[in-house]
């Protein structure tokens, strides 16, 4: 069992998860994920490390209440244990001097993209992020973003904080001024990651994506995660999570995530009429009711 | 009614005569003119909140809100301009602070969508349009889009409330209310219910039921109005929610009950996804809620089975069809069952399939036991509106026949009296002229002099004719002149009646088919026996649409298609005939029970049939338990959630706590005298049984008395009823409990 150091609600449906893991803290490098269960019933599922603490044996993840085992694990409380911990997995970012590096993330993205960006600031890379939110109340983490790159840009959908449109509005706007950059980076949904994916074709640019599969044991035995890649077929675990942007098929990759679906609509209803949903309230910033 | 003097204006250029005193919003739909509006709904009063509809009119200052502003002759309207425009776009914007999605102002919206799908992730609170269940089918998305609002002047602030989730059907998402309050005035207008309102002030406004109590412990009637009523995704029907707007909708009929409601079913592929009222039409929660659950597979019987070892295993229909013929072939004297809830179609050919293929006379169904011998029915619903009297006995109509109570509300606005005969509370007695409430039994003494007054209607509940005052309550009725309601819990217990399923000539009803001078040795069931054990029998067919307590005794089980996956016709209580059509196709290995029919009727046409070895026959057990030594009268009744006589319950779970079936509820008095509390298990025996139940308190039950409601299956409606029934110590229960079981075996 491992201990659930901080379980809290950042924004809205976003939560940040610290797992007490030495086993994972000493080796993660950044770029890998871990997969985890809520619960002995739980189901499998990989999310990307967002930080970690080697002394304090500790490993952090951000991650979106999205669906069955995430509205499971956004109940789990600060004190709390889980019987699955297992990681690092995954091939860790290659980080070397490249000049400049954007980093693009919304949603658990911009979790994700805050170790990656630490170490190419660590490798002496200039590191320009742009975070983008719906909204100005779904952003988290400009504040730990600002104190490691050098620039930090924020964009939101409908302006109330930052500049109007999303991420690559501004990496458009950014290469359109004379921005030469020797990496891009693109983590969060499917549609930042394939129009991002565009973009980099159009303008030429190294992108990475880190892919968000469904993955059941994550060292490329089970086969859930295949994606494609430059017309290869691969394993998002352990051939990933990273890839070119620009090779992957997303079209495939947004037809093998719709396939559970049935499933996972099933064990919703499930778990909200087993009433465990009803009696638990998240951890919210405002009142509460009932 | 004299006719209502016209006036003319002129709206948009468009000249349109009204009534007077039609708003100027009424004037310009008949006008064919759209003005934007929010909290205007059909059915309810105008509010003028919103002020979306706001209007110029030529000679009038300032600009007037359509719902609320009255047309007069030679009025002339202009509904779009600049400054309506550019008024509408900051009321709009307004109503975005309240409604805190940045989705709506995206410049990449359309695109994101296209990539997407709607309502493409689930999520716990709705954090974007992608993220709501309302996506592509929000008529606040719509509105945004057609004021083609496109900043956001103002800071948006999520209210960081959970969702709440405690209603069986429906989830409250309160971050994305507007308060329109258009669900609080149908809840209150259309349905009576009064079950939620604006409650607080202010910032702080919720739409919450009185104290944020459980919907279940409100008036709630979980009709779904509220749901229907909500332009945003933050009231939500739970079990279609990230399923997106529907592709299709069929119009059908309800088979949950005789009043032959209408609905629209709508489907996403190969699944049904919601029933919903037809347009001017009214559901209860069985029409609402029930349906999409009742269908899914994984609560279906879905393949054949036959009896293996004592074991039912599946197996393929040639297999089962040829068991079927062989177990037949060994039966003298088989039955012949038609659930009420059949089609007319199916009640035909379970007619067919007794008397011209097994030629047996022992046909019937389960719609004289549990709907009585009701009479024709001589009311509508519109007799209800416009009666001068109504007498009601035995209603319960919150969670079913709503629609009925929807009809005597409105009555009693064009002011008929109400005279209620109830010995348990219902929710129509606040409403009541006259509240009598006898001891279950005492019915008919209680409603002989209520009958006599001009434009009297009576309406009557299938828990009088299931109770020993029945038969006298309807002698008085029939003599009375009354118009009679009598409010049938089958889909098709009047198609029952009028197609003749029913013992034919030497021919035994369905309560004498297993006792022990019965000739009986075989059984096609059609729908579910209500049965909870095997009857002696030498072969059982069950052709069936889940596997239940009664499927699990038969030698055979044939997986049958339910209402919204076969065609036909049902008749209504009032006589109608309904047409019911397939809104999907049944799962693979299902076959429409009019096809089950036939091809039983090729196989067994003609069968040469003799009787194999005698089947021996149990005497019934009697239970003796140790005394409490309280007795109380208790009133028996069968739960209106059945359909094909099964539970509902167990297929959809948010009627379970609706339903209380296997509950005793009695007066909290009476438990403080027994020593009882809400939720502790009792023993209660009766002269013919006993059974062990949960108890729950409820002030709507006279002392002394106590209401038993049973599922379909439940032997509970034999002998008396109501009856002393004692009840025995908690220690009891168990052994109660075993002893009624083993009693069964």
């Amino acid at each position: 069992m491992y201990e659930i150091v901080e379980r809290r609600q950042l924004v809205p449906d976003h939560h940040v998860l610290t797992i007490h893991a030495p086993h994972v803290a000493n080796k993660v490098q950044p770029g890998q994920f871990v997969i985890l269960r809520s619960d002995e019933e739980g189901e499998r599922i990989p999310l990307s490390v967002a930080d970690f603490d080697r002394e304090a044996g500790t490993v952090t993840s951000v991650f979106l209440e999205a669906g069955a085992a995430t509205m499971k694990l956004a109940r789990l409380e600060t004190g709390g244990t889980i019987p699955t911990y297992m990681g690092p997995l995954g091939k860790a970012s290659e980080v070397e001097p490249c000049g400049t590096v954007v980093l693009m993330g919304g949603c658990y993205g911009i979790g994700a993209l805050y170790p990656i960006a630490r170490a190419h600031r660590a490798a002496g890379n200039r590191v320009i992020s742009i975070l983008e939110a719906h909204t100005q109340w779904l952003l988290y983490w400009t504040e730990r973003h600002q104190a490691i790159a050098d620039e930090v840009y924020v964009m939101t959908s409908d302006g109330t904080a930052g500049e109007r449109g999303l991420s690559f509005d501004k990496l458009t706007a950014l290469l359109d001024g004379g921005l030469a950059p020797g990496l891009v980076y693109a983590i969060g949904c499917t549609f930042l990651m394939s129009s991002a994916a565009k973009l980099a074709e159009e303008r030429d640019l190294n992108l990475k994506v880190a892919l968000n599969t469904v993955m059941v044991d994550g060292t490329g035995m089970c086969g859930g995660c295949r994606c494609s890649a430059g017309g290869e077929p691969k394993f998002a675990c352990v051939d990933g999570p990273e890839f070119d942007g620009r090779a992957v098929d997303w079209e495939g990759l947004m037809a093998r995530r719709r396939a559970y679906r049935p499933q996972e609509l099933a064990t919703m209803r499930r778990l909200d009429s087993s009433g465990k949903l009803a009696s638990s309230k998240p951890a919210g910033k405002g009142p509460h009711h009932g | 009614m004299a006719a209502e003097p016209l006036v003319t204006l002129t709206i948009d250029g468009r000249e349109v005569a009204v009534a007077a005193g039609t708003t100027l919003l009424a004037a310009a739909d008949q006008a064919g003119v759209d003005i934007p509006r929010l909290c205007a709904y059909p059915g309810i009063q105008p509010m003028g909140g919103c002020r979306l509809c706001v209007v110029q009119v030529e000679g009038l200052r300032g600009y007037p809100a359509a719902c609320t502003q009255p047309a007069a002759q030679g009025m002339v309207v202009h509904t779009e301009s600049d400054e309506l425009l550019r008024l509408r776009r900051s009321t709009m914007a307004l109503l975005l602070t309240k409604h805190p999605t940045g989705c709506l102002l995206c410049l990449h919206n359309t695109d994101c969508l296209e990539h997407h799908g709607c309502a493409a992730r689930r999520s716990g609170t709705v954090t974007g349009c992608r993220f709501c269940p309302n996506d592509g089918q929000c008529e606040f998305q719509g509105l945004v889009n057609r004021l083609g609002l496109t900043d956001m002047p103002y800071p948006v602030e999520h209210r960081g409330l959970p969702v709440d989730r405690r209603s069986p059907f429906v989830d409250n998402d309160a971050n994305l209310c507007v308060l329109c309050g258009r669900c609080t005035r149908v809840c209150a207008e259309v349905r009576g219910a009064e079950a939620i309102g604006l409650l607080a002030r202010g910032e702080d406004t919720l739409v919450l039921t009185a104290g944020d109590v459980p919907r279940t412990e409100t008036s709630c009637q979980f009709c779904g109005s509220c749901v229907d009523a909500c332009p945003t995704g933050a009231l939500s029907e739970r079990v279609n929610k990230w399923i997106g707007p529907a592709e299709r909708s069929t119009p059908s009929t309800c088979a949950f009950c005789g009043l032959g409601c209408q609905i629209e079913l709508d489907t996403v592929g190969d699944q049904v996804i919601r029933s919903r009222p037809a347009p001017d039409s009214a559901l209860c929660v069985k029409g609402r809620f029930a349906v999409v659950e009742t269908l899914l597979p994984e609560n279906r019987a879905v393949a054949p089975m036959v009896r293996r070892d004592g074991r039912l295993v599946e197996t393929d229909w040639e297999t089962a069809l040829a068991r079927v013929a062989e177990g037949l072939a060994g039966c003298a004297q088989p039955a012949v069952f038609a659930s009420r809830d059949l089609l007319d179609e199916e009640l035909m050919a379970a007619r067919s399939l007794a008397l011209d293929v097994l030629h047996t006379p022992h046909l019937d169904s389960d719609a004289r036991l549990l709907d009585g011998d009701f009479p024709a029915t001589s009311a509508t619903l519109a007799d209800l509106r416009a009666a001068g009297r109504i007498v009601c006995v035995r209603c319960d109509l919150r969670f079913a026949h709503t629609p009925v109570f929807l009809a005597i509300l409105a009555g009693l606005a064009n002011g008929a009296e109400l005279c209620c005969v109830e010995p348990f509370g219902t929710d129509l007695l606040p409403h009541a002229t006259v509240v009598r409430r006898p001891l279950p039994g005492g019915e008919a003494a209680a409603v002989a002099d209520l009958l006599d007054a001009p434009d009297t209607v009576v309406v009557w509940g299938s828990a009088l004719m299931q109770s020993d005052a029945g038969a006298a309550c309807l002698e008085l009725f029939a003599a009375s002149g009354a118009a009679l309601l009598p409010l049938l819990d089958g889909a098709n217990s009047r198609g029952v009646q009028e197609i003749g399923i029913e013992p034919a000539d030497g021919g035994r009803g369905l309560d004498t088919w297993f006792e022990a001078d019965s000739e009986v040795d075989g059984l096609v069931s059609l729908g579910h026996l209500p049965l909870g054990h095997r009857p002696p029998l030498r072969f059982w067919l069950a052709v069936a649409t889940s596997l239940d307590d009664a499927t699990a005794y038969a030698d055979v089980v044939l997986p049958a298609a339910v209402f919204a996956e076969t065609s036909g016709h049902l008749t209504d209580l009032f006589g109608e005939t309904r047409q019911v059509t397939a809104a999907i196709a049944p799962p693979e290995d299902c076959r429409s029970i009019v096809d089950i029919a036939g091809e039983l009727t090729v196989r067994l046409l003609d069968l040469p049939r003799t009787a194999g070895a005698p089947v021996p026959r149990r005497r019934s057990l009697r239970v003796r338990c140790r005394l409490m030594g309280e007795t109380l009268l208790l009133s028996r009744e069968i739960s209106h959630f059945a359909y094909l006589g099964n539970a509902l319950t167990r297929r959809v779970p948010g009627l379970a706590p609706l339903a209380l079936e296997d509950v005793v509820r009695i007066h909290p008095d009476d438990a403080a005298r027994l020593g009882l509390a809400e939720g502790d298990e009792v023993g209660i025996e009766t002269e013919t049984g006993a059974v062990a139940v949960t108890v729950a308190l409820s002030q709507a039950i006279p002392d002394g008395t106590a209401r038993l409601v049973l599922r379909p299956g439940e032997e509970g409606l034999h002998g008396p009823n109501p009856c002393p029934a004692v009840f025995v110590s908690e220690h009891e229960a168990a052994r109660v409990a075993a002893t009624t079981a083993a009693a069964r075996a």
